[in-house]
């Protein structure tokens, strides 16, 4: 496993707890994590950035064109961070936008092999009761994808144990709804050809259609 | 055992593992979770206890602190790069006059700036003040120099400053974690002559300081801290590295597959520099090229910088950070010009064009929805005007975007610019309102002695303190009005009203912010008082908890936007509330209900009388 990986969005979206999810799930398999997160003024309401790298060494940043995997809490958020994807690259985004991404881009990114999968998360966690646990779900939508670096059951361990405990059982049922927001139909979530892309080929937003985990 | 912790965490833990005794600290990003850390891990087993206090200032911290080294015990104080501007005096004193116990400077950098007022680098003042300096490369590193470095204290006699960047404070990596070993001391203060700062005796200390730091220097040449490239060569391009820059070098060079080509050598004692093996080495390149963070202090030591290239010369841009894509674009240009390699461009610029033309909305910080300042800011700007606005520093520098902000220099400078403002004005005659704003713990801070100076000279204008009860901006520390201390247990709770009496302030009102009415007619009433014939500095006291800390402290009141709202952003601008969203379909202000926290204080921000208590709690 060595795995670059970009998770972004806004101030209160929870991009530090998803950071901490993640870096203890790899500990706990043994692996060398090393990143960085945004604190201070930008929590106040404004771009949210953390950077986590497995196996990578000591250098806490990742450099733009260079990440495998992209975690985007907010649409707009996304398109600015997508420059930090390597070709061949995945992004999942929380989003209800239809039009995201942009046809051009969608273009741009599909001639770099590079697949967005979207997922109303904010809607799946409204509908648990808790519009905070978007953050959760959209990780769990991310680890329904076969190739997500994380084993899925290492992040279920990894809700076990990290957070408040309160919230636990909480985060549990969100990280299930998104896992199973991802894994009946993903095939035909990917944007298809890469050299030949139009606009009706990107992944629909899902989040209200595809529940019951 | 390890642990995956944040870089401040690490530190933290170094601290504690190394025997730090009394840790002292003004919190400031992003040196913040140090202090929270060392308490943590000093209740574990094994740990001799510590004693942790969040200071008025850091000055305060330093010194409180350093009489703890001073008694023999190992001792540390933890602040951001400004902060160590405040506890300069303190510092430079400090390094003549040395230490007994081991005694341990944090100093937290913020190369970009991301929540600073400057890119100053400590690095550079511990020259200044002649401190020895490591700088850690990782949050591994930092814990294991934190423990080193009361050893190194102990060793010299002096104070060891540890100069970790953002990126290894709030960076995370896993951590081994060392079983603690409490040192077996009890404080044990002796009288020695140097702990007098006389002119006659700082001659002769002085001295003395240039000879130990070459002892210092001597051994950081053999310090694991550093890694020399082995004695071979010659290469046409080799890297001198700090801090942070040599782990993102690293990695550029290996990517690049240039590791062999390319030799690193690695500084984690940027002072005093071990120069001989450097020099060595740059004798051995064609070029070198010194990568640093956030100014030039290797660079600056280099003897003989014929064959360097770093940030003095130009060729590393001269402010901000130097994240990989920058030190990839600086390797990339010397690796072209030296013919070494031609590296393809890391951008897909094309890619970077089509988000650029999406004109995405910028999104800068902003006051919380519910924030009490932005009340006070609305009364302030609504109960005035003309008036000079100087503002301070913390989460109500953010009144700048209400325009209740003309001026942010550093801590304090409200109060005292106020009064500055006042006697240049009134030099011609002009004697326009001035309302100055400074939150509680900034007051307490450096407030003080500026009220205390605008009061004696006679100044007049009205300053409103912004008081939320908590350090809100980086997470909620106690300030001295709190009734309880860093660890929680109880301590003496002082009245910020008895502080600005003291200072000999006679008008003075507390107000609750969210009463937008009252505080209008009171901002109006201070202004007259400061036109009287007796009149002088009149404070407000806008007291209310921090949203984001009291959630609990707000009375429900779910609004709506009537109908009829014709769009005309008024509130937007006026009152900037995030959860005050143009619905660009409907041309009409809504709600967004996932922010708002219903405090209903936007009633008062539609003189059109729109925005509306919600009929049924329906929201």
């Amino acid at each position: 496993m060595r795995v670059k990986i970009v998770i972004v969005g806004v101030g209160g979206q929870g991009i530090l707890f998803l950071t901490r999810l993640l870096s203890e799930a790899a500990r706990a398999l043994g692996h060398e994590v090393i990143g960085t997160e945004t604190h201070g003024m930008s929590q106040r309401g404004g771009s949210v950035i953390s950077h986590l790298k497995v196996n990578c060494g000591a250098a806490p940043l990742v450099r733009r064109g260079t990440a495998d995997v992209l975690l985007a809490l907010d649409p707009d958020e996304a398109y600015r961070a997508l420059g930090f994807l390597r070709n061949g690259g995945v992004a999942f985004v929380n989003t209800g936008r239809p039009d995201f991404p942009s046809p051009e881009i969608a273009a741009r990114l599909s001639e770099r092999n590079i697949t967005v999968y979207t997922l109303n998360a904010d809607a799946v966690a409204s509908e648990l009761g808790s519009p905070a646990l978007a953050n959760v779900v959209l990780l769990g939508f991310a680890s329904g994808h076969p190739g997500f670096p994380w084993p899925h059951e290492a992040i279920v361990g990894a809700v076990k144990r990290v957070g408040k405990v309160t919230l636990r059982r909480a985060n549990e049922r969100a990280l299930a709804q998104g896992y199973a927001a991802f894994s009946p139909t993903a095939g035909l979530l990917r944007q298809e050809s890469p050299r030949s892309p139009t606009p009706s080929r990107h992944p629909p937003a899902r989040g209200d259609t595809s529940r019951g985990a | 055992m390890e642990a995956v912790l944040l870089g401040n965490e690490a530190i933290g833990r170094g601290l504690v593992e190394g025997g730090c005794q009394v840790m002292t600290a003004y919190p400031g990003t992003p040196s913040s979770e140090i202090l929270p850390a060392v308490l943590r891990f000093g209740r574990e087993p094994g740990s001799a206890g510590v004693y942790a206090e969040w200071s008025a200032n850091e000055k305060v911290a330093f010194e409180v602190a350093l009489a703890a080294s001073w008694s023999g015990l190992r001792a540390a104080v933890a602040m951001k790069q400004v902060g160590l501007n405040v506890a300069a005096d303190a510092l430079t004193s400090a390094a003549y006059a040395g230490t007994s116990g081991g005694f341990v400077v944090i100093s937290a950098d913020d190369p970009g700036p991301h929540s600073s007022q400057t890119e100053q680098d400590s690095r550079l003042f511990a020259l200044f003040a002649k401190v020895p300096v490591l700088d850690p490369a990782t949050p591994r590193e930092a814990k294991a120099m934190a423990s080193a470095a009361f050893e190194l204290s102990e060793t010299f006699g002096l104070p060891v400053m540890l100069r970790p960047t953002v990126r290894v404070c709030h960076g995370r990596q896993n951590v081994p974690l060392e079983p603690l070993r409490p040192l077996a001391r009890r404080a044990h203060f002796r009288r020695e002559e140097r702990w007098v700062a006389t002119p006659a005796r700082r001659y002769r200390d002085h001295l003395r300081l240039g000879e130990t730091l070459e002892q210092v220097q001597a051994h950081f040449a053999r310090s694991p801290w550093n890694t020399f490239p082995a004695a071979r060569g010659p290469f046409t391009l080799g890297i001198i590295a700090g801090g942070t820059c040599s782990a993102t070098v690293e990695e550029v060079i290996a990517e690049a597959g240039l590791a062999e080509a390319v030799p690193v050598a690695k500084v984690g004692t940027p002072y005093p520099l071990p120069v001989e093996p450097l020099m060595e080495f740059v004798g051995r390149c064609e070029r070198v090229l010194v990568l640093e963070e956030p100014d030039a202090v290797i660079e600056l030591q280099l003897p003989d910088r014929r064959r360097v290239a770093g940030r003095l010369d130009g060729t590393v841009p001269p402010a901000g950070e130097l994240t990989p894509d920058v030190v990839f674009d600086v390797v990339r240009r010397q690796l072209r010009e030296l013919g070494v390699a031609d590296l393809p461009p890391a951008h897909d610029k094309a890619l970077d064009e089509l988000v650029g033309a999406l004109a995405l909305p910028p999104r800068p910080p902003r006051l919380c929805p519910g924030c009490g300042h932005r009340s006070a800011f609305y009364a302030i700007r609504r109960g005035t005007r003309q008036a000079i606005l100087p503002g301070d520093i913390g989460c109500y520098t953010l009144g700048a975007n209400l325009r209740a902000v003309d001026t942010v220099l550093d801590m304090g400078a409200s109060i005292s610019m106020a009064a500055g403002f006042y006697h240049a004005h009134r030099l011609a005659g002009d004697e326009r309102p001035i309302v100055a704003a400074i939150g509680d713990s900034t007051f307490v801070h450096a407030g003080l002695p500026a009220l205390a100076n605008a009061v004696h000279t006679g100044a007049r204008f009205v300053l409103v303190i912004l008081d939320n009860r908590v350090t809100a901006m980086t997470g909620f520390q106690p300030t001295v009005e709190s009734s309880q201390l860093a660890d929680g247990s109880p301590g003496v709770a002082v009245s910020l009203e008895a502080l600005v009496r003291g200072c000999g302030v006679r008008w003075l009102r507390v107000v609750d912010p969210y009463e937008i009415g009252e505080m209008i007619a009171l901002v109006k009433e201070a202004q007259e008082y400061t036109r009287r014939p007796d009149g002088g500095v009149a404070v407000i006291i806008a007291r209310r908890p921090c949203v984001l800390h009291r959630r609990d402290s707000v009375t429900p009141v779910p609004v709506e936007v009537d109908e009829a709202c014709d769009g005309c952003r008024y509130c937007l601008v006026a009152f900037e509330c995030p959860a005050l969203v143009m619905n660009p379909t409907t041309g009409r202000v809504e709600i967004d209900r996932r922010i708002c926290v219903d405090c209903g204080e936007c009633v008062d921000a539609c003189y059109k009388g729109l925005i509306v208590p919600a009929a049924t709690g329906s929201a």
